[in-house]
Protein backbone atom coordinates (compact mmCIF):
# COMPACT_ATOMS: atom_id res chain seq x y z
CA UNK A 1 0.00 0.00 0.00
CA UNK A 2 0.75 3.11 -0.52
CA UNK A 3 0.76 6.62 1.05
CA UNK A 4 0.47 9.82 -0.81
CA UNK A 5 0.71 13.00 1.19
CA UNK A 6 0.20 16.00 -0.25
CA UNK A 7 0.38 19.63 1.57
CA UNK A 8 -1.12 22.84 0.60
CA UNK A 9 1.43 24.64 2.15
CA UNK A 10 1.14 28.30 3.63
CA UNK A 11 2.83 31.03 2.13
CA UNK A 12 6.20 31.84 2.92
CA UNK A 13 6.07 28.63 4.97
CA UNK A 14 7.84 26.14 2.48
CA UNK A 15 11.69 26.47 4.00
CA UNK A 16 10.80 25.58 7.09
CA UNK A 17 7.99 22.74 6.11
CA UNK A 18 11.15 21.53 4.42
CA UNK A 19 13.22 21.54 6.87
CA UNK A 20 10.68 19.95 9.26
CA UNK A 21 10.65 17.02 7.08
CA UNK A 22 14.28 16.38 6.21
CA UNK A 23 14.99 16.84 10.18
CA UNK A 24 12.44 13.84 10.90
CA UNK A 25 12.76 11.98 7.34
CA UNK A 26 16.31 11.75 6.73
CA UNK A 27 18.42 13.69 8.77
CA UNK A 28 20.43 11.37 11.97
CA UNK A 29 18.02 11.50 14.53
CA UNK A 30 19.40 13.19 18.23
CA UNK A 31 18.69 11.71 21.76
CA UNK A 32 17.01 14.69 23.10
CA UNK A 33 15.25 17.79 21.41
CA UNK A 34 17.91 20.14 20.07
CA UNK A 35 20.65 17.97 20.63
CA UNK A 36 22.93 16.55 18.14
CA UNK A 37 22.51 13.94 15.60
CA UNK A 38 23.75 11.10 17.90
CA UNK A 39 21.86 8.37 15.71
CA UNK A 40 22.86 7.69 11.95
CA UNK A 41 18.99 7.11 11.07
CA UNK A 42 16.20 9.64 10.79
CA UNK A 43 13.94 9.32 13.51
CA UNK A 44 11.61 8.16 11.64
CA UNK A 45 13.43 5.11 10.56
CA UNK A 46 14.27 4.88 14.35
CA UNK A 47 10.40 4.92 14.66
CA UNK A 48 10.03 2.44 11.65
CA UNK A 49 8.89 5.04 9.59
CA UNK A 50 10.54 3.92 6.08
CA UNK A 51 12.02 6.95 3.79
CA UNK A 52 9.58 7.98 1.41
CA UNK A 53 9.91 6.69 -2.01
CA UNK A 54 10.23 10.24 -2.96
CA UNK A 55 9.28 13.90 -1.97
CA UNK A 56 9.06 16.79 -4.06
CA UNK A 57 7.54 20.64 -4.21
CA UNK A 58 4.76 21.54 -7.16
CA UNK A 59 6.20 24.09 -10.10
CA UNK A 60 2.35 23.88 -11.54
CA UNK A 61 -1.25 22.91 -10.57
CA UNK A 62 -3.53 23.72 -7.73
CA UNK A 63 -2.94 24.46 -4.14
CA UNK A 64 0.54 25.61 -4.52
CA UNK A 65 2.63 26.16 -3.15
CA UNK A 66 2.24 22.49 -2.44
CA UNK A 67 4.46 19.40 -0.79
CA UNK A 68 4.04 16.22 -1.37
CA UNK A 69 5.49 12.48 -0.41
CA UNK A 70 5.06 9.15 -1.09
CA UNK A 71 5.94 5.93 1.67
CA UNK A 72 5.41 2.87 0.71
CA UNK A 73 4.25 0.30 3.48
CA UNK A 74 4.12 -3.53 3.86
CA UNK A 75 1.07 -3.35 6.06
CA UNK A 76 -1.71 -0.70 7.45
CA UNK A 77 -1.29 -2.20 10.51
CA UNK A 78 2.28 -1.55 10.61
CA UNK A 79 1.46 1.57 9.27
CA UNK A 80 -0.63 2.73 12.33
CA UNK A 81 1.68 1.18 14.68
CA UNK A 82 4.67 3.53 13.98
CA UNK A 83 3.11 6.80 12.36
CA UNK A 84 0.71 8.04 14.96
CA UNK A 85 3.64 6.16 17.42
CA UNK A 86 5.86 9.18 16.12
CA UNK A 87 3.42 11.29 16.07
CA UNK A 88 3.59 11.41 19.73
CA UNK A 89 7.19 11.92 20.00
CA UNK A 90 8.96 15.05 22.18
CA UNK A 91 11.62 16.16 19.33
CA UNK A 92 9.03 15.50 16.71
CA UNK A 93 6.91 17.99 18.86
CA UNK A 94 9.17 20.33 19.76
CA UNK A 95 10.83 20.91 16.40
CA UNK A 96 7.26 21.15 14.77
CA UNK A 97 6.64 24.00 17.25
CA UNK A 98 9.82 25.66 16.86
CA UNK A 99 9.06 25.87 12.89
CA UNK A 100 5.86 26.88 13.08
CA UNK A 101 6.46 29.67 15.39
CA UNK A 102 2.71 30.14 16.37
CA UNK A 103 1.77 30.22 12.39
CA UNK A 104 0.18 27.10 10.59
CA UNK A 105 2.78 25.60 8.37
CA UNK A 106 0.27 24.56 5.95
CA UNK A 107 -3.60 25.04 4.92
CA UNK A 108 -4.72 21.54 3.67
CA UNK A 109 -3.14 18.03 3.57
CA UNK A 110 -4.18 15.71 1.50
CA UNK A 111 -3.80 11.44 2.70
CA UNK A 112 -4.77 8.90 0.24
CA UNK A 113 -4.13 5.31 -0.38
CA UNK A 114 -2.95 3.95 -3.61
CA UNK A 115 -2.66 0.49 -5.35
CA UNK A 116 -0.35 0.07 -7.96
CA UNK A 117 -1.75 -0.29 -11.14
CA UNK A 118 -1.88 -3.16 -13.51
CA UNK A 119 -0.44 -0.35 -16.17
CA UNK A 120 2.46 -0.01 -13.76
CA UNK A 121 2.95 -3.82 -14.40
CA UNK A 122 2.94 -3.52 -18.29
CA UNK A 123 5.02 -0.46 -19.14
CA UNK A 124 7.67 -0.75 -16.32
CA UNK A 125 11.27 -0.06 -17.07
CA UNK A 126 13.91 -2.85 -15.99
CA UNK A 127 17.13 -2.83 -14.79
CA UNK A 128 16.83 0.34 -13.11
CA UNK A 129 18.84 1.41 -10.38
CA UNK A 130 19.54 5.03 -10.23
CA UNK A 131 18.02 8.15 -8.90
CA UNK A 132 15.92 10.01 -11.58
CA UNK A 133 16.44 13.67 -11.60
CA UNK A 134 15.30 16.12 -13.99
CA UNK A 135 11.55 17.73 -13.83
CA UNK A 136 8.48 15.05 -12.45
CA UNK A 137 4.87 15.05 -14.09
CA UNK A 138 2.06 13.79 -11.71
CA UNK A 139 -0.95 13.25 -13.54
CA UNK A 140 -4.26 12.36 -11.35
CA UNK A 141 -6.56 11.40 -13.85
CA UNK A 142 -10.63 10.90 -13.53
CA UNK A 143 -11.56 7.27 -15.36
CA UNK A 144 -14.33 6.50 -16.46
CA UNK A 145 -16.15 4.18 -13.91
CA UNK A 146 -16.79 0.52 -14.49
CA UNK A 147 -13.44 0.51 -17.08
CA UNK A 148 -10.17 0.99 -15.11
CA UNK A 149 -9.56 -2.47 -16.48
CA UNK A 150 -9.40 -1.26 -19.52
CA UNK A 151 -8.27 2.08 -18.73
CA UNK A 152 -5.09 0.35 -16.73
CA UNK A 153 -4.68 -2.07 -20.37
CA UNK A 154 -4.61 1.08 -22.74
CA UNK A 155 -2.66 3.28 -20.54
CA UNK A 156 0.22 0.30 -20.09
CA UNK A 157 -0.16 -1.07 -23.52
CA UNK A 158 -0.48 2.19 -25.72
CA UNK A 159 -0.15 5.55 -23.89
CA UNK A 160 2.71 4.88 -21.50
CA UNK A 161 5.11 3.50 -24.69
CA UNK A 162 4.07 6.73 -26.80
CA UNK A 163 5.23 8.98 -23.82
CA UNK A 164 8.64 6.77 -22.93
CA UNK A 165 9.70 6.56 -27.05
CA UNK A 166 8.90 10.52 -26.69
CA UNK A 167 11.70 10.83 -23.29
CA UNK A 168 9.14 9.96 -20.47
CA UNK A 169 10.71 7.35 -17.64
CA UNK A 170 7.70 6.03 -15.44
CA UNK A 171 8.05 6.20 -12.07
CA UNK A 172 4.66 4.54 -11.22
CA UNK A 173 0.82 4.33 -12.12
CA UNK A 174 -1.49 4.28 -9.07
CA UNK A 175 -5.68 3.83 -8.61
CA UNK A 176 -6.60 5.78 -5.70
CA UNK A 177 -8.24 3.46 -3.04
CA UNK A 178 -8.58 5.85 0.11
CA UNK A 179 -9.43 9.50 -1.54
CA UNK A 180 -11.67 11.69 -3.64
CA UNK A 181 -13.63 11.18 -7.33
CA UNK A 182 -12.56 7.93 -7.70
CA UNK A 183 -11.75 6.18 -10.02
CA UNK A 184 -8.68 8.22 -10.40
CA UNK A 185 -5.34 7.09 -11.47
CA UNK A 186 -1.94 8.74 -10.29
CA UNK A 187 0.78 8.19 -13.09
CA UNK A 188 3.89 9.95 -11.51
CA UNK A 189 6.65 10.92 -14.60
CA UNK A 190 10.58 11.96 -15.39
CA UNK A 191 11.33 14.17 -18.02
CA UNK A 192 15.13 15.33 -18.86
CA UNK A 193 13.55 19.30 -18.72
CA UNK A 194 10.27 20.98 -19.12
CA UNK A 195 11.16 21.57 -22.74
CA UNK A 196 11.03 17.69 -23.90
CA UNK A 197 7.78 17.60 -21.35
CA UNK A 198 6.15 19.80 -23.75
CA UNK A 199 7.71 18.76 -26.69
CA UNK A 200 6.17 14.88 -26.13
CA UNK A 201 2.76 15.88 -25.28
CA UNK A 202 2.45 17.92 -27.98
CA UNK A 203 3.23 15.23 -30.39
CA UNK A 204 0.86 12.84 -28.41
CA UNK A 205 -1.93 15.07 -30.01
CA UNK A 206 -0.80 14.43 -33.21
CA UNK A 207 0.01 11.07 -32.76
CA UNK A 208 -1.74 8.58 -35.09
CA UNK A 209 -1.97 5.52 -32.80
CA UNK A 210 -3.33 7.85 -29.96
CA UNK A 211 -6.06 9.35 -31.98
CA UNK A 212 -7.11 6.08 -33.19
CA UNK A 213 -7.28 5.07 -29.25
CA UNK A 214 -9.53 7.60 -28.44
CA UNK A 215 -11.81 7.40 -31.37
CA UNK A 216 -12.15 3.49 -30.52
CA UNK A 217 -12.89 4.68 -26.89
CA UNK A 218 -15.51 7.13 -28.04
CA UNK A 219 -17.27 4.37 -30.24
CA UNK A 220 -17.53 2.08 -27.81
CA UNK A 221 -18.04 4.03 -24.48
CA UNK A 222 -19.95 7.45 -26.00
CA UNK A 223 -16.54 9.02 -24.00
CA UNK A 224 -12.74 8.44 -23.38
CA UNK A 225 -11.38 6.39 -20.74
CA UNK A 226 -9.18 9.18 -19.58
CA UNK A 227 -11.85 12.18 -17.94
CA UNK A 228 -10.62 15.34 -16.65
CA UNK A 229 -6.90 15.53 -15.27
CA UNK A 230 -5.21 17.50 -12.87
CA UNK A 231 -1.79 17.65 -13.31
CA UNK A 232 1.10 18.63 -11.76
CA UNK A 233 4.97 19.33 -12.56
CA UNK A 234 6.93 18.51 -9.87
CA UNK A 235 10.64 18.94 -8.43
CA UNK A 236 12.19 16.37 -6.78
CA UNK A 237 14.17 17.00 -3.58
CA UNK A 238 17.55 16.37 -3.90
CA UNK A 239 17.85 14.33 -0.69
CA UNK A 240 15.02 12.00 -1.60
CA UNK A 241 14.79 12.09 -5.68
CA UNK A 242 13.31 8.96 -6.70
CA UNK A 243 14.32 5.57 -8.40
CA UNK A 244 12.75 4.38 -12.16
CA UNK A 245 9.85 2.40 -10.86
CA UNK A 246 10.13 3.91 -7.62
CA UNK A 247 12.72 1.48 -6.68
CA UNK A 248 10.78 -1.36 -6.42
CA UNK A 249 11.23 -4.65 -7.54
CA UNK A 250 9.31 -6.53 -9.75
CA UNK B 1 22.29 9.08 27.72
CA UNK B 2 19.37 7.28 27.48
CA UNK B 3 19.64 5.70 23.56
CA UNK B 4 15.92 5.00 23.54
CA UNK B 5 13.84 7.91 24.52
CA UNK B 6 11.27 6.71 21.87
CA UNK B 7 7.55 7.36 22.33
CA UNK B 8 5.91 4.59 23.97
CA UNK B 9 3.87 2.37 22.01
CA UNK B 10 -0.40 2.31 21.45
CA UNK B 11 -2.47 -0.10 19.11
CA UNK B 12 -5.29 1.87 17.03
CA UNK B 13 -8.43 -0.60 16.92
CA UNK B 14 -11.33 1.40 15.58
CA UNK B 15 -12.11 3.20 11.89
CA UNK B 16 -14.97 4.10 10.48
CA UNK B 17 -14.78 3.73 6.39
CA UNK B 18 -17.38 6.70 4.95
CA UNK B 19 -18.31 5.98 1.48
CA UNK B 20 -19.78 8.90 -0.22
CA UNK B 21 -21.44 8.02 -3.74
CA UNK B 22 -21.88 10.61 -6.07
CA UNK B 23 -25.27 9.06 -7.89
CA UNK B 24 -25.83 9.62 -11.39
CA UNK B 25 -29.54 11.55 -11.83
CA UNK B 26 -32.22 9.43 -12.01
CA UNK B 27 -30.30 6.33 -11.19
CA UNK B 28 -30.33 6.16 -7.36
CA UNK B 29 -33.57 4.56 -7.02
CA UNK B 30 -32.83 1.06 -8.53
CA UNK B 31 -30.06 1.27 -6.51
CA UNK B 32 -31.43 0.94 -3.11
CA UNK B 33 -32.31 -2.76 -4.46
CA UNK B 34 -28.79 -3.81 -4.71
CA UNK B 35 -28.02 -2.20 -1.90
CA UNK B 36 -30.86 -2.58 0.76
CA UNK B 37 -31.60 -5.96 -0.47
CA UNK B 38 -28.91 -7.98 -2.73
CA UNK B 39 -25.84 -6.78 -1.21
CA UNK B 40 -25.78 -7.53 2.95
CA UNK B 41 -25.19 -11.47 2.34
CA UNK B 42 -22.49 -10.64 -0.21
CA UNK B 43 -21.12 -8.12 2.27
CA UNK B 44 -20.97 -10.44 5.23
CA UNK B 45 -19.67 -13.58 3.90
CA UNK B 46 -17.15 -11.69 2.41
CA UNK B 47 -16.05 -9.97 6.27
CA UNK B 48 -17.93 -6.49 5.48
CA UNK B 49 -20.03 -5.85 8.38
CA UNK B 50 -23.75 -4.55 8.59
CA UNK B 51 -23.18 -0.48 7.61
CA UNK B 52 -23.80 1.71 10.85
CA UNK B 53 -26.13 3.56 8.46
CA UNK B 54 -27.33 4.45 4.76
CA UNK B 55 -28.04 7.82 3.51
CA UNK B 56 -29.04 9.85 0.38
CA UNK B 57 -28.60 13.14 0.16
CA UNK B 58 -30.20 16.25 -2.49
CA UNK B 59 -29.28 18.72 -0.77
CA UNK B 60 -25.17 19.28 -0.64
CA UNK B 61 -22.07 18.68 -2.38
CA UNK B 62 -21.59 15.53 -5.11
CA UNK B 63 -25.86 15.76 -4.87
CA UNK B 64 -27.49 13.05 -5.77
CA UNK B 65 -25.31 11.51 -2.61
CA UNK B 66 -25.46 8.02 -1.51
CA UNK B 67 -23.78 8.18 1.75
CA UNK B 68 -23.15 4.96 4.24
CA UNK B 69 -20.63 4.23 7.25
CA UNK B 70 -18.65 0.75 8.06
CA UNK B 71 -16.83 0.19 11.11
CA UNK B 72 -13.65 -1.37 11.35
CA UNK B 73 -10.77 -3.11 13.74
CA UNK B 74 -8.20 -3.38 10.92
CA UNK B 75 -7.50 -1.58 8.08
CA UNK B 76 -5.55 -5.20 6.55
CA UNK B 77 -8.47 -6.87 7.07
CA UNK B 78 -10.62 -3.72 5.67
CA UNK B 79 -8.44 -3.90 2.39
CA UNK B 80 -8.96 -7.86 2.16
CA UNK B 81 -12.43 -7.90 2.81
CA UNK B 82 -13.02 -5.33 -0.18
CA UNK B 83 -11.14 -7.43 -2.68
CA UNK B 84 -12.66 -10.50 -1.71
CA UNK B 85 -15.94 -8.59 -2.22
CA UNK B 86 -15.40 -7.19 -5.47
CA UNK B 87 -14.39 -10.47 -6.82
CA UNK B 88 -17.16 -12.39 -5.44
CA UNK B 89 -19.07 -13.83 -8.50
CA UNK B 90 -22.21 -12.77 -7.27
CA UNK B 91 -21.72 -9.34 -6.66
CA UNK B 92 -20.24 -8.99 -10.64
CA UNK B 93 -23.47 -10.55 -11.21
CA UNK B 94 -25.79 -8.56 -9.59
CA UNK B 95 -24.51 -5.35 -10.48
CA UNK B 96 -23.95 -6.10 -13.61
CA UNK B 97 -27.71 -7.41 -14.07
CA UNK B 98 -28.92 -3.98 -11.29
CA UNK B 99 -26.86 -1.48 -13.94
CA UNK B 100 -28.13 -3.07 -16.74
CA UNK B 101 -25.71 -1.32 -19.24
CA UNK B 102 -25.61 2.04 -17.62
CA UNK B 103 -23.39 3.56 -14.90
CA UNK B 104 -24.93 4.20 -11.53
CA UNK B 105 -22.32 6.12 -9.77
CA UNK B 106 -20.70 8.78 -11.38
CA UNK B 107 -17.47 9.24 -8.95
CA UNK B 108 -16.89 7.86 -5.35
CA UNK B 109 -15.31 9.55 -2.17
CA UNK B 110 -14.02 7.39 0.15
CA UNK B 111 -13.05 8.12 3.86
CA UNK B 112 -11.22 6.52 6.48
CA UNK B 113 -12.20 8.66 10.02
CA UNK B 114 -11.20 7.75 13.52
CA UNK B 115 -13.39 9.14 16.31
CA UNK B 116 -12.57 12.33 17.65
CA UNK B 117 -11.50 12.57 21.26
CA UNK B 118 -14.58 14.83 22.14
CA UNK B 119 -17.33 12.00 20.69
CA UNK B 120 -17.49 10.10 24.28
CA UNK B 121 -19.19 13.34 25.98
CA UNK B 122 -21.63 13.61 23.54
CA UNK B 123 -22.60 10.09 23.56
CA UNK B 124 -25.62 9.39 25.30
CA UNK B 125 -25.73 5.68 27.18
CA UNK B 126 -29.05 5.48 28.01
CA UNK B 127 -30.55 6.27 23.83
CA UNK B 128 -30.41 3.33 21.76
CA UNK B 129 -32.52 2.57 18.57
CA UNK B 130 -32.72 3.76 15.25
CA UNK B 131 -32.82 7.81 14.78
CA UNK B 132 -35.00 9.59 12.22
CA UNK B 133 -35.67 12.58 10.75
CA UNK B 134 -33.32 14.84 9.06
CA UNK B 135 -29.44 14.38 9.40
CA UNK B 136 -26.43 16.24 8.60
CA UNK B 137 -23.52 15.13 7.49
CA UNK B 138 -20.66 18.31 7.90
CA UNK B 139 -16.90 18.45 7.37
CA UNK B 140 -15.19 21.52 8.80
CA UNK B 141 -12.05 22.58 7.80
CA UNK B 142 -9.80 22.88 11.21
CA UNK B 143 -6.72 24.12 11.58
CA UNK B 144 -4.02 21.62 11.00
CA UNK B 145 -1.25 22.94 13.42
CA UNK B 146 -3.34 21.83 16.01
CA UNK B 147 -6.59 19.76 15.28
CA UNK B 148 -7.27 19.12 18.57
CA UNK B 149 -8.64 22.68 18.97
CA UNK B 150 -10.80 22.51 16.64
CA UNK B 151 -12.05 19.61 17.86
CA UNK B 152 -12.41 21.38 21.32
CA UNK B 153 -13.89 23.99 20.25
CA UNK B 154 -16.90 21.85 18.65
CA UNK B 155 -17.03 20.21 22.09
CA UNK B 156 -17.24 23.31 24.12
CA UNK B 157 -18.90 25.72 21.74
CA UNK B 158 -20.90 25.23 18.60
CA UNK B 159 -22.13 21.10 19.82
CA UNK B 160 -23.23 22.26 23.05
CA UNK B 161 -25.08 25.47 21.50
CA UNK B 162 -26.77 22.43 18.56
CA UNK B 163 -27.82 20.45 21.11
CA UNK B 164 -29.99 22.71 23.15
CA UNK B 165 -31.42 23.79 19.95
CA UNK B 166 -32.74 19.92 18.86
CA UNK B 167 -29.54 18.16 17.95
CA UNK B 168 -28.28 14.86 18.67
CA UNK B 169 -24.81 13.76 17.69
CA UNK B 170 -24.76 10.68 16.14
CA UNK B 171 -20.93 10.86 15.83
CA UNK B 172 -17.89 13.37 15.84
CA UNK B 173 -14.92 11.83 13.94
CA UNK B 174 -11.54 13.29 12.32
CA UNK B 175 -10.41 12.83 8.82
CA UNK B 176 -7.35 10.32 9.13
CA UNK B 177 -7.13 8.75 5.22
CA UNK B 178 -8.71 10.64 2.18
CA UNK B 179 -9.51 13.93 0.94
CA UNK B 180 -8.26 16.90 3.26
CA UNK B 181 -6.67 15.14 6.36
CA UNK B 182 -7.57 16.43 9.86
CA UNK B 183 -10.85 18.16 8.99
CA UNK B 184 -13.74 17.22 11.99
CA UNK B 185 -16.26 15.29 10.67
CA UNK B 186 -19.53 15.85 12.61
CA UNK B 187 -23.06 13.80 11.78
CA UNK B 188 -26.07 15.25 13.28
CA UNK B 189 -30.12 14.23 13.47
CA UNK B 190 -32.41 16.66 13.97
CA UNK B 191 -35.93 16.41 14.52
CA UNK B 192 -37.26 18.38 11.07
CA UNK B 193 -35.67 20.58 8.68
CA UNK B 194 -37.32 23.70 10.57
CA UNK B 195 -35.41 23.19 14.07
CA UNK B 196 -32.35 22.43 12.07
CA UNK B 197 -32.62 25.98 10.23
CA UNK B 198 -33.38 28.13 13.19
CA UNK B 199 -30.61 26.59 15.03
CA UNK B 200 -28.06 27.42 12.83
CA UNK B 201 -29.55 31.42 12.29
CA UNK B 202 -29.18 31.40 15.72
CA UNK B 203 -25.76 29.91 15.65
CA UNK B 204 -24.52 32.50 13.16
CA UNK B 205 -26.27 35.82 15.01
CA UNK B 206 -24.75 34.43 18.18
CA UNK B 207 -22.66 37.08 20.11
CA UNK B 208 -20.61 34.07 22.31
CA UNK B 209 -19.93 32.56 19.38
CA UNK B 210 -18.99 35.12 17.25
CA UNK B 211 -16.71 36.08 19.84
CA UNK B 212 -15.11 32.58 20.33
CA UNK B 213 -14.38 32.80 16.27
CA UNK B 214 -12.69 36.58 16.94
CA UNK B 215 -10.68 35.34 19.68
CA UNK B 216 -9.31 32.26 17.70
CA UNK B 217 -8.16 34.78 14.95
CA UNK B 218 -6.31 36.50 17.61
CA UNK B 219 -5.08 33.82 19.15
CA UNK B 220 -4.22 31.71 15.40
CA UNK B 221 -4.62 34.12 12.85
CA UNK B 222 -7.53 32.40 11.68
CA UNK B 223 -11.10 30.53 13.31
CA UNK B 224 -10.10 27.01 14.36
CA UNK B 225 -13.38 25.84 12.34
CA UNK B 226 -13.77 26.93 8.44
CA UNK B 227 -14.78 26.19 5.44
CA UNK B 228 -17.53 23.83 5.93
CA UNK B 229 -19.13 21.34 4.10
CA UNK B 230 -22.51 20.58 4.42
CA UNK B 231 -24.42 17.43 3.28
CA UNK B 232 -27.97 17.27 4.38
CA UNK B 233 -28.74 14.10 3.91
CA UNK B 234 -32.40 11.37 4.84
CA UNK B 235 -31.49 8.44 6.19
CA UNK B 236 -32.54 5.47 4.17
CA UNK B 237 -35.70 2.75 5.73
CA UNK B 238 -33.14 -0.25 5.10
CA UNK B 239 -30.42 0.98 7.26
CA UNK B 240 -31.64 4.16 9.83
CA UNK B 241 -28.34 4.77 12.17
CA UNK B 242 -28.60 4.03 15.95
CA UNK B 243 -28.51 6.13 18.53
CA UNK B 244 -24.49 7.20 18.84
CA UNK B 245 -24.33 5.48 15.72
CA UNK B 246 -24.07 1.82 17.42
CA UNK B 247 -23.97 -1.17 15.00
CA UNK B 248 -27.83 -2.24 14.09
CA UNK B 249 -29.57 -5.15 15.60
Amino acid sequence: MYEFRFYSVAHGRMASELALVYDMAIAGAPDVPGGPPVHTESLWERYGVPKPIGSWTALSGRRTPAFLYIIKWDSLTQRDERFPRFWTDPFWRARRAELTDGMPLVDSIENWLLDPSPAWATAREDGASQPVGGVHEMRIQHILNGSQTHAADVLGSVDLPALQALGARLLGVFEVVIGPERPMFVTMLAWPDLETQHRAWSEMDRDPKIIAQRQNERARYGRGLFGTLDQYLLEPMRWNTPFANFGVSR
Amino acid sequence: MNASLLAPAFTIDEYYELRLYQMIPTRMPEFHDLMGVQVPTIFARNGISKPLGFWESHAGPLAPLYAYVLLWTNLDERMQAWKRFYADPEWIEKIGANYAGQQRVERSSIFILRPSPIWAQFKDETASGPIEGVHELRFHDVLNQDPNKAHDALAQTDLPFLIARGANVLGVFATWFGTRVNQAVTILAWPDAATMQQAYREHQSDDAIIATREAERRAHGRPLLRGTDVHIMRPISYGVPQANLAPRP
